[in-house]
């Protein structure tokens, strides 16, 4: 698989006294599924923040290497600089879902970001363009339904899925997840874990759900301390007793004997 | 309290409110903003015994809502505080405005009731026409129609992220309290000793989340408008505006 993302030597400091993120290294692949774990605190979030120009970074840099069909045929690496095409280019979905959601309508939050949206010629979308990408977004976490409700009176499990609706409407090639399985109750997400599965863009997924992890991912990095401390196959990280001590996670359910 | 807070100020109804589709949130946010506009000078210029006038400026709002369809219970909930409002400001004229006041050749008040009930009715009727504007025309289309008018960019920038600021001041303000009162062992309001942290925590609160809504907007390419496009202004628009101008004159003229 070839790369689509590389993070070279990404250092963050809230305050000068301690650096959450020490030199970060680390590369995605194109349509791989990627979960980062880590206690809480260890930078989990910032890290995505910095990844979507958010934050600012102290040091280091992050490539987005161009599609295989890109429009421009440019072939320079998109740097940290160029937030406005990495934005384009990478979805975020928050880790609480209601800080996603602020129009009056789910279609009109879908829709928010398609209005904003210009091709590489400058052009908006049309009327009936941005209509066909809400629908296919909301098709897609099977919410058309609450196409002309009102977001915040949605369930905790329906917001999750609009909000990840927002991010798949602006079809990006990679999309950050931040603790999406959080507060759902099992139906929603199992709901979530095969809409996961089901999505061909390359993902990067902070979570705490080590069962989801082994259901979903192909690669885990684990962080602590400003630095990726493990990586490699969900089920070898999960089942190394050492790496989960140092890490405080805990072997999931399903590889305990 | 809770309850109070969300019945003056939850703004989420008026735009749950928008999702309904009736004749009036069916015209162009130009149009119904102008309206509104000429609406609002008509009536603040009705002289302060103008009372007969004020009825006839009342008529609007309350046809509006009605052959809206919208619920009316929403709109009486928010006029409360207005009203109160409006009673307290116009309360002392009976007192100071001794002016005699013949209704027929027996029936004399004294002009400061007369002067009062026009102070308040303009109040309630100006409150009510902003309240159906809102209530049937989301915020991004008012700002949308606000562009149309030439309004500068940045101030329509402005209005739209003030109001969006305005929800979730609200939002937190009913979280924080209904946080407060769950452990206030049966209180129903505020400590006075509890205020200033209260405010405190509540606007930092406020920035936090308004600050997390702001990235979510920004990721999804929000530069400095809201693009909301919506229908331009027609000719059949201006002839509507102009048929409802002058109901407005005659009213303000002729009776």
């Amino acid at each position: 698989m070839q790369e689509i993302l590389k993070v070279e030597k990404l250092s963050f400091s809230y305050d000068s006294d301690y650096e959450l993120l020490n030199s970060i290294d680390f590369t995605l692949k194109r349509g791989e599924k990627v979960a980062l774990l880590g206690a809480n605190g260890t930078g989990k979030s910032t890290l995505m923040k910095l990844m979507m120009g958010l934050l600012t970074p102290i040091s280091g840099q992050m490539y987005l290497f161009p599609s295989l069909e890109n429009e421009n045929n440019e072939s320079d690496p998109i740097g940290l600089q160029n937030v406005k095409e990495i934005r384009k280019q990478i979805g975020y979905v928050f880790q609480n879902a209601e800080d996603q959601l602020f129009c009056a309508s789910v279609f009109e939050d879908v829709a928010f970001g398609l209005r904003n949206y210009r091709n590489p010629k400058g052009d908006k979308l049309s009327a009936e363009d941005i209509e066909g990408r809400v629908l296919k977004a909301l098709e897609e976490v099977e919410a058309s339904h609450l196409m002309d409700r009102v977001p915040f009176k949605l369930s905790g499990g329906e917001k999750r899925a609009v909000a990840i609706a927002t991010v798949l409407s602006m079809q990006p090639r990679i999309i950050l997840m931040d603790e999406p399985s959080t507060a759902l109750d099992p139906y929603s997400r199992r709901n979530l874990i095969h809409l996961l599965k089901k999505l061909s863009q390359t993902l990067l997924i902070t979570t705490h759900d080590l069962e989801m992890t082994l259901e979903v991912c192909d690669r885990v990095m684990v962080i602590n301390q400003g630095k990726i401390v493990a990586e490699g196959h969900p089920v070898e990280i999960l089942s190394n007793p050492t790496i989960l001590d140092q890490n405080r996670l805990e072997m999931p359910y399903s590889l305990r004997g | 309290m809770s309850k109070l807070v969300n019945a003056l100020f939850n703004l989420r109804e008026i735009d749950e409110l928008c999702m309904n589709e009736n004749w009036f949130s069916m015209q162009k946010p130009v149009f119904k903003l102008l309206a509104v506009f000429i609406f609002l000078i008509m009536v603040s210029t009705v002289p302060k015994y103008g009372l007969s006038q004020m009825l006839y400026f009342t008529i609007f709002p309350i046809v509006i809502l009605i052959a809206s369809g919208l619920p009316v219970k929403p709109f009486i909930r928010k006029m409360v505080l207005p009203s109160f409002l409006a009673i307290g400001i116009g309360l002392i004229n009976p007192f100071l405005d001794v002016n005699q006041f013949y209704l027929t050749r027996q029936i004399v008040i004294s002009a400061g009731w007369i002067s009062f009930f026009t102070l308040w009715l303009k109040s309630l009727v100006c409150v009510g026409m902003t309240l159906l504007l809102v209530a049937t025309t989301e915020i991004d289309a008012i700002g949308d129609g606000l562009l149309q008018m030439k309004v500068p960019k940045l101030f329509v920038s402005i209005f739209v992220m003030t109001y969006r600021m305005i929800v979730v001041l609200v939002d937190e303000l009913e979280r924080g309290l209904t946080a407060y009162l769950l452990r206030s062992n049966g209180k129903v309001a505020l400590n006075f000793s509890n205020w200033g942290s209260f405010v405190g925590q509540w606007f930092i609160r406020t920035a936090d989340r308004g600050e997390r809504l702001h990235h979510a907007m920004l990721l999804r390419g929000f530069e400095e408008t809201v693009i909301h496009e919506t229908k331009p202004f027609q000719s059949m628009d201006v002839v509507k505006l102009m048929v409802f101008i002058l109901a407005l004159m005659s009213i303000r003229i002729l009776l």
